[in-house]
């Protein structure tokens, strides 16, 4: 009599049912293939206060999303005191939301800190002697996580630009094109994170959610007009297909999610504010904090002046890392991130996972009360924080 | 590369598996199995049997040396 061979139920990944598969990351780095294709085609913004959902193929493993938005803006009228928020230009994605396989919100983060993390995430990344300007004319060169394949705004005349903190001086069509990539895995070598998505029981969803007029623009003259119309977006999936070896679908370790997901605090004032993490508990590890502080609508520049003692604590009062001033945390975050990050945008990193993430990263279920700590010289005038971390968690913790 | 290797993070139990349950901690020895285990020395039971029989009678032991003129004997037995 043959011997009966036992069929088992499909097995669950990330909350999907799949195919037979094995978990091999080895043999599935050896035979996987890289692919770059559009998820979404260039497409009209929704508009500005609005947003485009757009519904991800289901295909292979996908490590990363690379957005792109670009056109022309087109400023009419009579300009006015036409100014641009610190928000411009790379809030002028207010939010990335991704949702996969019964997780929402993976991504929940702003553009700015999805900008940021091409540069803290990839070191092969810099915006050395790229030119940008922040608050005043004066080019700057650095710190602007600006690449050169990028335009915030600028006619070519000498004076016409869209920049944050400054007039905008003339009515034009400014071109602009930013880009931004999305992170799904945690990092883009071993691929833990990334989404599963060979499955029709696959539900993968990104949501780019616009900033409103009001936002992006900090005054608007009043006969001026002004126009997205002509901007559009497209997404590009960097996607891994799964390899067929020895008649089996062979994948990367997909136990985990990758999570980055952004809050914002006010009621700062001056001293040491003390802010809460919230979601963190077992079987969640931390991997980075990101933090900036705005006073008055413009972020607070990390340094001496602006800020004292910073630090992240657990529990009662254990402080594994502190600096006496802002200025140290700029200099530590140019080191490890090979950008200038706190200068202009006034961010601030706390990294556990660049350097060797095994040793450094935070296991918040023996962390208790989590929580970083911002100590500022001054108040701010309405002053707030808007902190982002980024999570590994597995599947059942929820996110 | 496992994400448990690289991040530290717990590995994941595949659905429907669960964490088997505490077992009492078990020493180990070098006793036969079966009914060659009643007969080894190593087993503190073949003992206990061999002190129960000379107690109840069931075997008995006796013998003696001579060195010359002198004789020694002696006996484990039911008196």
């Amino acid at each position: 009599m043959a011997p009966k061979t036992m069929t088992p139920s499909a097995p669950m990944l990330q909350g999907v049912q799949a195919p037979d598969v094995v978990v091999d990351p080895p043999t599935f780095y050896r035979y996987t293939r890289r692919m770059r294709f559009p998820m979404r085609a260039q497409t009209a913004i929704a508009g500005l206060g609005t947003s485009d959902s757009v519904q991800l193929k289901k295909t292979g493993v996908v490590a990363g999303l690379e957005v792109r938005i670009g056109g022309s803006v087109v400023i009419g009228g009579t300009i006015g005191t036409t100014t641009m928020s610190y928000e411009w230009p790379y809030n002028l994605v207010k939010a990335f939301k991704l949702s996969a396989n019964g997780q929402s919100n993976l991504i929940d983060a702003r553009g700015l800190t999805i900008k940021a993390w091409d540069f803290i995430g990839n070191g092969d990344v810099n915006d050395r002697g790229v030119q940008q300007r922040i608050g005043n004319a004066t080019a700057k060169y650095q710190g602007t996580l600006s690449l050169a394949s990028e335009d915030w705004g600028g006619t070519g005349a000498a004076a016409n630009f869209m920049a944050p903190g400054l007039n905008v001086a003339a009515i034009a069509t400014y071109p602009i094109d930013l880009t931004y990539f999305i992170p799904l895995a945690a990092d883009q070598v071993s691929l833990v994170g990334s989404i599963y998505g060979q499955s029709q029981a696959t539900n993968l969803n990104l949501e780019i959610v616009y900033s409103s007029q009001a936002e992006l623009f900090s005054a608007v003259g009043g006969a001026a007009t002004i126009s997205f119309a002509g901007v559009t977006f497209d997404v590009t999936g960097v996607v891994y297909s799964i390899p067929n070896v020895g008649g089996r679908y062979v994948v990367p370790d997909l136990s985990q999610f990758h999570q980055i997901s952004e809050f914002r605090q006010g009621g700062l004032v001056s001293g040491a504010n003390e802010v809460n993490l919230p979601g963190t508990g077992a079987g969640r590890t931390l991997l980075r904090l990101l933090w900036n502080v705005y006073s008055s609508a413009t972020p607070l520049a990390m340094n001496a002046t602006n800020f004292s003692d910073v630090a992240w604590k657990y529990g009662g009062n254990d402080v594994p890392e502190t600096l006496p001033n802002g200025q140290k945390l700029r200099a530590l975050n140019e080191r490890q991130t090979g950008c200038d990050i706190g200068a202009n945008w006034g961010l601030a990193l706390w990294d556990f996972a660049s350097q060797h993430a095994l040793r450094d990263a935070v296991d918040t279920g023996s962390t208790s009360d989590l929580r970083i700590v911002i100590g500022l010289v001054s108040s701010p005038t309405n002053g707030y924080v808007q902190l982002a971390q980024e999570n590994l968690f597995a599947g059942a913790v929820g996110a | 590369m496992y994400a448990c290797d690289i991040y530290g993070c717990s590995p994941q139990v595949p659905a429907g598996t669960g964490v088997a349950a505490p077992t009492a901690y078990m020493g180990t020895d070098d006793i036969a199995v079966g009914v060659k285990g009643l007969l080894d020395p190593n087993n503190p039971l073949f003992w206990f049997g061999v002190v129960l029989a000379v107690t109840f009678g069931a075997v008995g032991m006796a013998g003696s040396v001579r060195l010359g003129r002198a004789r020694l004997s002696g006996s484990l037995d039911k008196a």
